[in-house]
Order: structure tokens, then sequence, then C-alpha cells
């Protein structure tokens, strides 16, 4: 029997979601932390979608956020020139980090000590957040603002996309560039997937493959629209893009098919990830809202639940009124 | 959805039989008609079957969407989260306790001690009490005998057979903890 695709809509924000980013997967499940133009960023429960908490401090829009791998601490950053890090588990804010303009992305190191920021004003910064009075090592070479910065190959280097069209592979000790590709467009989202060396890059219509040691280009699919955001499943199976037109498209990465197409979000979808564990993705859209969908449609997994064609006629109406699963943290 | 089709076929037969009406005799008045009113809305007619026609291929393939437990929660409105209650907080967080000096941090473990002792030796009574006829001293200095059976978890009711009272022996019968003072057995 064929099943459609139910996503999970994650209410909360008042204004467009930037980006998100997921954590790794912990004791007490995985996270979720949005970064919107409220202000805001808030902190949810990865495989449910429920609300933990929202982060109080930035006066500006956030335009970027990101977990550590044990969820334990948080990083934001905001259009008040600041980048600031908080305790995932309190809410409190650890640390505020002036920068001389807009910060646009923020990474943490595998061991949770540094921390990576990039911003309008073409600097790359690395923090030492057991050191965070001392002055941040600088990285220049951009000719123009950051877009996204993150740490890779082991956090020895560090990549970088920026509006000048340009990538670059910087070496975190000498701080120069090892390497640059050039794009005809502007570079729209990058994500590194550690295990595999894999870099998932959007520009115009297309979404790109790169090995991450030495920027050759794996491959290449093109969508029918504008993509701003796309991910590549932990398993290399496939991956999901999202853009202009309002869709999330689903493609198998080995044929670089079109698999599904869903509909839902009211605007345009500004970031697509997987989760650590690869059973579901989330969505942020300029609608103001996140929403989660399942990797294998029909599958019990968190809020979802498999009901089988006997069930569906009589327990219909309990489905949805089923008493709350135990909740994690 | 099913009505207005049915209205669209109604219309595009009525414009086909002016078709040819207007064909057989020409009538400027007619076929301004047709041209303004009915040819539009056979346009729209087809673009909505069009449109369509991607539905009614779904409504062939049944398909049924995904059943959820519930929805997401949201925000609470006067909080900004990070429940204290949660697992998650406790277990992570440092202890708020005031940490205490040494000296008395070892009276602390050595009450603890004596506390666990005293709890053992309670439940260990419990246990060999089961099965024995048991002397029940309760308030308003009743006293009766029975032949314990059990308590519950928190040790709020006892369960005792062959109750005897004034009113005869109660084959079952479950006593309130908080009403008895002492009981006493022999070992």
């Amino acid at each position: 029997m064929a099943m459609r695709q139910t996503p999970l809509t994650c209410s909360g924000h008042t204004r467009p979601v930037v980006d998100l980013a997921f954590s790794g997967i912990t004791p007490y499940g995985y996270f979720l932390i949005s970064a919107c133009k409220d202000g805001k960023p808030m902190l949810r429960q990865g495989d449910t979608g429920d609300w933990i908490g929202t982060f109080l401090g930035h006066k500006g829009a956030v335009w970027g956020a990101t977990l550590n791998k044990e969820a334990t601490k948080a990083a934001t950053a905001a259009a008040d020139f600041t980048a600031k890090v908080w305790d995932a588990v309190t809410g409190d804010e650890v640390l505020t980090l002036a920068h001389k303009h807009i910060v646009k992305s923020v990474n943490f190191t595998q061991d949770s000590n540094c921390l990576l920021t990039g911003g309008n004003d073409k600097v790359l910064r690395i923090y030492d957040l057991g050191k965070p009075e001392a002055e941040p090592q600088e990285i220049a070479g951009h000719t123009s603002a950051i877009k996204k910065a993150l740490w890779c190959n082991n956090d020895q280097q560090i990549l970088s996309a920026a509006d000048d069209k340009t990538i670059r592979l910087w070496d975190k000790n000498t701080k120069e560039a090892v390497k640059s590709l050039s794009f005809d467009a502007s570079v729209s989202s990058m994500e590194y997937i550690p295990d595999g060396e894999v870099l998932v890059i959007t520009y115009g219509r297309t979404i790109a493959f790169y090995k991450a040691h030495s920027l050759d280009l794996i491959k290449t699919v093109d969508a029918p629209a504008s993509i701003h955001s796309a991910s590549l499943h932990p398993d290399k199976d496939f991956f999901v893009a999202g853009g202009d037109d309002f869709k999330l498209y689903k493609y198998d990465y080995t044929t670089k098919e079109e698999m599904e197409s869903y509909k839902g979000h009211f605007g345009p979808i500004h970031c697509v990830r997987f989760s650590p564990d690869g059973e579901l993705y989330a969505s942020g859209s300029e609608d103001g809202t996140l929403r989660l969908w399942q990797t294998a449609v029909g599958k019990t997994y968190g809020l979802w639940k498999c009901v089988l064609p006997e069930e569906l006629s009589s327990e219909n109406s309990e489905v949805l009124y089923c008493p709350p699963a135990e909740i994690k943290a | 959805m099913e009505s207005s089709k049915e209205q669209h076929l109604f219309e595009t037969e009525t414009c086909l039989i002016i078709l040819n009406v207007a064909f057989d005799q020409y009538n400027a008045s007619l076929l301004n008609y047709f041209f303004f009113f009915f040819l539009p809305r056979l346009m729209t007619f087809i673009l909505e079957i069009k449109r369509s026609s991607g539905l009614r291929f779904r409504r062939v393939l049944n398909e049924t969407p995904v059943s959820v437990l519930r929805l997401p929660r949201g925000p609470e409105p006067n909080s900004r989260g990070f429940d204290p209650t949660s697992p998650r907080f406790i277990a992570l967080c440092p202890t708020t306790l005031p940490s205490s000096s040494s000296s008395s941090g070892s009276a602390d473990e050595e009450e603890q001690r004596l506390r666990a002792e005293l709890r053992e030796r309670f439940l260990r009574t419990l246990l060999l009490m089961t099965g024995k006829r048991v002397r029940f001293d309760m308030h308003e200095h009743v006293r009766v005998h029975a032949r314990f059976g059990a308590s519950d978890i928190d040790v709020l009711n006892l369960q005792v057979c062959d109750l005897e009272t004034p009113l005869g022996v109660q084959r079952e019968a479950l006593l309130r903890s908080q009403d008895v003072i002492a009981c006493s057995f022999e070992v």
C-alpha cells in the first residue's frame, strides 16, 4: 500500500529560518538547533521536533547556528556583530565574541575546544574556548563576505565559501590557502561529511559533490529550480535539496535520478540537513517553520507510526490521540 | 469539484451547439458571445483538467498519509525552556547543593551508612515475618493477631490472613501501616 509522506511541522519562529544543524547522537537522543531572523535560536529534540528551549540574548537576526557533537554547547552567529557560545543544557550564555561586522557562520571542532567564525568582514577567526580572552587567530584572503566556514580533514584544515564565488581550503597552522575553487554563481550552501570526506556544494540550480582533501569534482546534479541547500545521507544512498520553488527534492546519489519531490513549505527553503542516524531530514524555510521529513516513508520512528491496513479502519481515531510517547530530555 | 465539472461539461456542450448554429446562420452577436464568454470558460476548463489530473492519478493510486502520534510540541509562551527537571539537565548539570566541608561530609556519610543498615534490617524482618503468626499493636488499644502475608512496595498496607477480630476471624484482610504501632512475633 502506497504511503504519503506526512511532514512534522515545528512552529515557534516568527521570521524565516535561515540555518539549522544537528548534534551527534548522545545518550539522550540527538538535537537540532535552528537559526532564525527573529534573533531567537531554538533547541529542539531531533527525532520528534519537540521544543526544548530558546537561547535569548542576541539583538539581531541569527544567521548561523551549530551544536557540538555531545550537544552540550551551542554557538550562534548574528547580525548584531557577535558570535555567542551557549550551554545547551541550561540555555545560559557562556561567551560573547565581538566582531567587526555581521557574523554568518560558526563551527566547533570535534573536541569542542575551538570555534571557527566567518562573516561579512571577510576574515576567518579561530577562538580557543579554553582561553576566551586571548586574541583569535585570523585568516584573511577572501575578497568578499564569507557565507560558510567549516572545519575539515580532522580539524587540520578549514573550508570557506564566500560571495566572491570561491571556495578555499586553508591549512589551520600555516593559515595559507592550500586550494581554491571558482564558480560562475555564488555558492549558496556547503556541507562537509567527515566519513568519506565528501563536500556538498550548491550554486544556482546545481548540486555538486567534491572530495574534501583534494577538492576534486565527484559529480554534479542539476535541479529544476534554484537550490539553496542540499544534504547527503550518511550512508550516501541519496541526497535531498530544497530551493526557490518551495519543494524538497530527493535524488539517488549513485544514479543522479530524481526519486521524489515533496510540497509542504509556503516559502523558499533555506536549509536542509539529514539527521545523524539518517532516519529523517529537517528543512527550514522563509515561512518560519521547520519541517521534519522521513527518509523511509511509513516507517515507525519518532512521532511517525506505521499503521497496518486492518488497524486503519478500527484504530484510526485512536492513533492521533495516543498518550504522549516518553520524552527523552 | 464534481458539480463544477458537470457545469463545465454542460457549458462546453452548449458552446458546441451554438457554434453549429453560428455556422448555419452567421450572426455577429452570437459569434461575439462565443468569443468573449464561452471560449475563456472552455480554456479554463481544459486547464483545470490538466492541473487536477495529477490529483486524480493520486486518488487512483489510493495513497494513505503516514499517521502521526501527535504534533511536535511548540515553545511555551512565558518560559525560555531548558526544563531543570529533565533527566538530561539533572545528569549533566553540576549539583546546586552547597559543597560541604570534609568533617561534616564524613558525618553525613556515617549517617547514611547507618540509615542503610537499619533499612536493610527492617526489610529482612519483614521477610522473616511472612507466614508467621504476628501480634499487631494498633491505635486505640487495639491488639490483634493475624498471619502475616506481605507488604506493598511503600509499606503502606500489610496483607494478612486469619485476622482475629472481636467480630470474628477475617480470612483475608489489609491492615493500614499507619494504624500499626508495633508488631511482634516468635522467631
